[in-house]
């Protein structure tokens, strides 16, 4: 009874959960506090920060989360699988059939507008980062060597991230 | 250009399943590592094609590394290809998000966590302006794209505007200018 619930809830969390990450979590909290008082504003704050400190998608991390609150193991299965369900959907047929066609007609002038917006996006992603690297020395060093390794080196972005982190765990910073 | 190398099944898996377990801080962060991981080491896709997918992914609703990692798959091995991509994408913060919600701990607070976030942010920053750097030919076309690409950024980033609104405008927009176009 509650899992169909919770099915539906994420579901419809899915749906409307456009623009990425924390549109998410605004959507989430309406639902999840306000509609079906499921969890508590505490709870959720927790599990927001939770999620921003642990890899994957935010969405999908308070999602885990909250199913399993409301439904142990079995709800935070479904609730992780609802709220992808609606985008993958889109994003398998939609996506692919606007893919296939991306260069005929309407639909590449479509992308022609969309190119600039998502180098766009990225730099804002960037940007939230901007402070911090600006702010403080050691992170400024960090960012600068990495832009060293990443331009000169073509160092593996990931193995460059996960050595930064231990140089983070080493310096206690 | 098509697909220059052929992918299995299991790398599509063993790929997205290595990036969501290390995509911290939003998702737009995970578009790079995509990017290097298909684009530059394995060359599954080619740089134009990975573009259009990322275009076209971010205007869905729900996680962009979902969305993307789905679009990938699709395009490499058509429906299991995507569903593989699904279950690589969603399994690392399932798992990690089970382990700590069953302990309970407060794994969130822990200094090492803050510590190792504080070391990578920085190097994060420079990977997603070396991505920019990478993807420049995609956009730099033209002096409009450029104004289009500043202008959004200045909404998002310091507006606040939700980036939906921006990406809606620019697909209608450039939909509307296409139409007008071929009508003449």
């Amino acid at each position: 009874m509650n899992l169909f619930k919770l099915f539906f809830s994420f579901l419809s969390i899915g749906v409307v959960s456009f623009g990425g990450g924390y549109s998410i979590l605004k959507v989430m909290m309406h639902e999840l506090i306000d509609v079906r008082g499921w969890i508590s504003l505490e709870e959720f704050l927790d599990i927001s920060a939770i999620s921003q400190s642990t890899p994957g998608p935010i969405g999908l991390n308070a999602a885990t989360f909250v199913g399993y609150k409301v439904g142990g193991l079995w709800g935070s299965l479904i609730a992780t699988f609802s709220v992808v369900l609606a985008p993958f959907l889109l994003s398998y047929f939609v996506g692919s059939y606007i893919f296939k066609r991306r260069n005929e007609g309407v639909l590449s002038y479509m992308l022609i507008g969309l190119r600039p917006i998502t180098v766009a996006l990225i730099a804002g992603a960037a940007f939230t980062f901007a402070p911090l690297v600006l702010k403080t020395p050691v992170q400024a060093v960090i960012a600068i060597l990495s832009f060293l390794l990443l331009f000169v080196f073509k160092v593996d972005p990931i193995i460059l991230l996960i050595s930064c982190g231990l140089l983070g765990l080493l310096l206690k910073l | 250009m098509g697909v220059n190398v052929k992918s299995s099944l299991l790398e599509i898996f063993l790929v997205t399943l290595k990036i969501g377990g290390f995509t911290f801080g939003g998702g737009w962060a995970m578009v790079p590592l995509m990017r290097n991981e298909l684009v530059s080491k394995r060359g599954w896709l080619s740089e134009e094609e990975f573009m259009d997918i990322v275009c076209i992914a971010q205007g869905f609703p729900g996680p962009i590394m979902v969305n993307l990692s789905v679009m990938c798959g699709n395009r490499l091995l058509g429906l299991k290809g995507a569903l593989v991509a699904l279950l690589g994408s969603v399994l690392p913060s399932l798992v990690v998000i089970l382990l700590i919600a069953s302990a309970l701990t407060k794994f969130g607070e822990s200094s090492y966590i803050k510590s190792f976030l504080n070391g990578m942010k920085p190097a994060l920053f420079s990977v997603l302006i070396y991505a920019i750097y990478r993807m420049r030919k995609t956009v730099t076309g033209s002096g409009l794209a450029i104004a289009l690409a500043l202008i959004a950024f200045l909404f998002v980033s310091l507006l606040k505007v939700n980036p939906f609104f921006i990406i809606a405008i620019a697909a209608l927009s450039g939909t509307g200018y296409g139409l007008v176009k071929m009508r003449k």
